[in-house]
């Protein structure tokens, strides 16, 4: 059998990965012949050219807008500190969690992840960055305060008629990762409009499901909207 | 139903969000608002109510008020997205921009927006109907409206004697004062009967709150009497 051939070269799916460009280059091992979707191994450092193997810290965490991440030590605590809730290390590679709260868990090294899902994200973010800050503690959401951001940011987008913004909130939202408070929270939200939302219906059904599978009783928090 | 007076159980116990409602001695001037803590950790209770024309105020509760948590019907969920809601109005609303007269059923309020709709110059709320546009947008229908009977005598008087007290006001357009005396005959939904609604199975019937409103009317009207 022939041995796989690894050549290291920088990504064709090279992209500014971060608003603050912080970790520019991806460094991917395309295997030959046997796929052409590369794996990710090494991200490097913008400034330093320090090259960070992706096995180092069993995920690599693109920064937020307006964060910096300097090197790889804070890239590891972050994970640590901010990704305590990825179950067990493991890195989904649905749709939606793969956007993660406005970063991009770039999964094992076994793993790819797609870039253009990330990108397509990370937009989203780029546009609302009340949205991470929700994200980030959104499966523990249970007050008022808590789910405010969300009602007042979505609130906005409507008073300014930017439904195709809030739909593509609805269509990227982790739910996964959102309380049950925060899954409801969604839905009524954008429940008055959602005639203009292609993925309400989705949504709420998606967020049903969520809320069945975890005991409780979706159909009397979704009273009204299912 | 459990009522509770600030002197037994402060306002701050609230359970995040509940109702408030205070009158005068002869209980024939009833008042309701939405009480609420928005920030659990720094619990300072407040009113969002319609006071009078023009009057849309968010402020700290005085001791004449009595208050109830809302009732079963309403889970954790609930009173976190109706109490983000009640903030959600309080905050796309200047004090200005609700007037007051006996207007309903029109879903006043842009549930996406929590603003008042651009038709409101035209509507006027009671403080009761205020209340139950605010639960209707945000998907709670607290009573069912058809329930209520039309053109009592006593709401017909009464509604007059608002119109007098808070509309033959310089600055009252008379366009809006003549829309608001074709309403006298409307639906009169008194602020008792709107917290007790807060109670039971949503949307109640009158039938059902009419003697949970009659208790609170009592506790209201011997509270306003000790206090003068």
């Amino acid at each position: 059998m022939m041995a796989l051939e690894a050549t290291w070269t920088p990504s064709t799916l090279n992209r500014e990965t971060s608003s603050n460009g912080a970790f520019q280059k991806l460094y991917s091992k395309h295997l030959s012949r046997k796929t052409s979707s590369p794996v990710v191994e090494f991200v490097e450092h913008k400034s330093s050219s320090e090259r960070i193997p992706v096995s180092d810290f069993q995920k690599v965490v693109l920064p937020r807008p307006n964060k910096v991440i300097t090197s790889a030590a804070t890239v590891a605590a972050a994970a640590a500190a901010i990704f305590a809730w990825v179950d067990g290390g493991a890195v989904t590679e649905s749709s939606r969690s793969s956007y993660d709260a406005g970063y991009s868990i770039w999964g094992h090294s076994s793993k790819a992840i797609s870039i253009t899902k990330f990108a397509d994200g990370f937009e989203l973010y780029e546009k609302l960055p009340w949205l991470a800050d929700f994200y980030e503690e959104a499966a523990t959401a249970k007050t008022a305060k808590s789910i405010y951001p969300l009602v007042s940011g979505i609130s906005k987008l409507f008073g300014s008629k930017d439904y195709e913004t809030v739909d593509r909130l609805l269509q990227h939202a982790p739910l996964d990762r959102l309380s049950p408070t925060a899954l409801a929270t969604l839905v009524r939200t954008t429940y008055p409009a959602k005639s203009k939302l292609n993925n309400w219906t989705s949504t709420v059904q998606a967020v049903y499901n969520k809320l069945d599978s975890q005991g409780l009783d979706a159909s009397r928090i979704l009273r009204g909207l299912v | 139903m459990e009522i509770n007076c600030p002197e037994n159980k402060p306002f701050s116990e609230v359970d995040v969000v509940g109702i408030a409602v205070t009158g005068d001695s002869q209980a024939r001037q009833n008042h309701v608002a939405i009480l609420y803590v928005f920030d659990e950790e720094d619990p300072e209770p407040r009113l969002l109510h319609l006071a009078a024309h023009r009057q849309l105020i968010s402020n700290q509760p005085n001791d004449s008020y009595i208050w109830l948590d809302l009732g079963d019907s309403f889970d954790d969920i609930d009173r976190a997205i109706i109490c983000a809601h009640v903030q959600k109005v309080a905050d796309a609303n200047p004090r200005d921009s609700a007037f007051y007269g006996f207007d309903f059923d029109g879903k006043y309020i842009d549930p996406e927006t929590g603003e008042f709709r651009k038709t409101m110059p035209a509507i006027g709320l009671t403080c009761a109907t205020f209340l139950l546009e605010v639960f209707l947008s945000c998907g709670y229908q607290l009573i069912q409206s058809n329930s209520w009977p039309r053109s009592q005598k006593a709401d017909i008087k009464w509604q007059k004697e608002m119109i007098e007290v808070f509309l033959e006001q310089p600055g009252v357009s008379q366009e809006f004062l003549e829309r608001q005396r074709k309403n006298v005959g409307n639906r009169r939904y008194l602020p008792e009967e709107v917290a007790a609604a807060t109670q039971g199975d949503i949307p109640v019937v009158r039938g059902k709150v009419k003697k949970p409103a009659l208790d609170l009317r009592k506790i209201i009207k011997k509270r306003a009497q000790a206090s003068s």
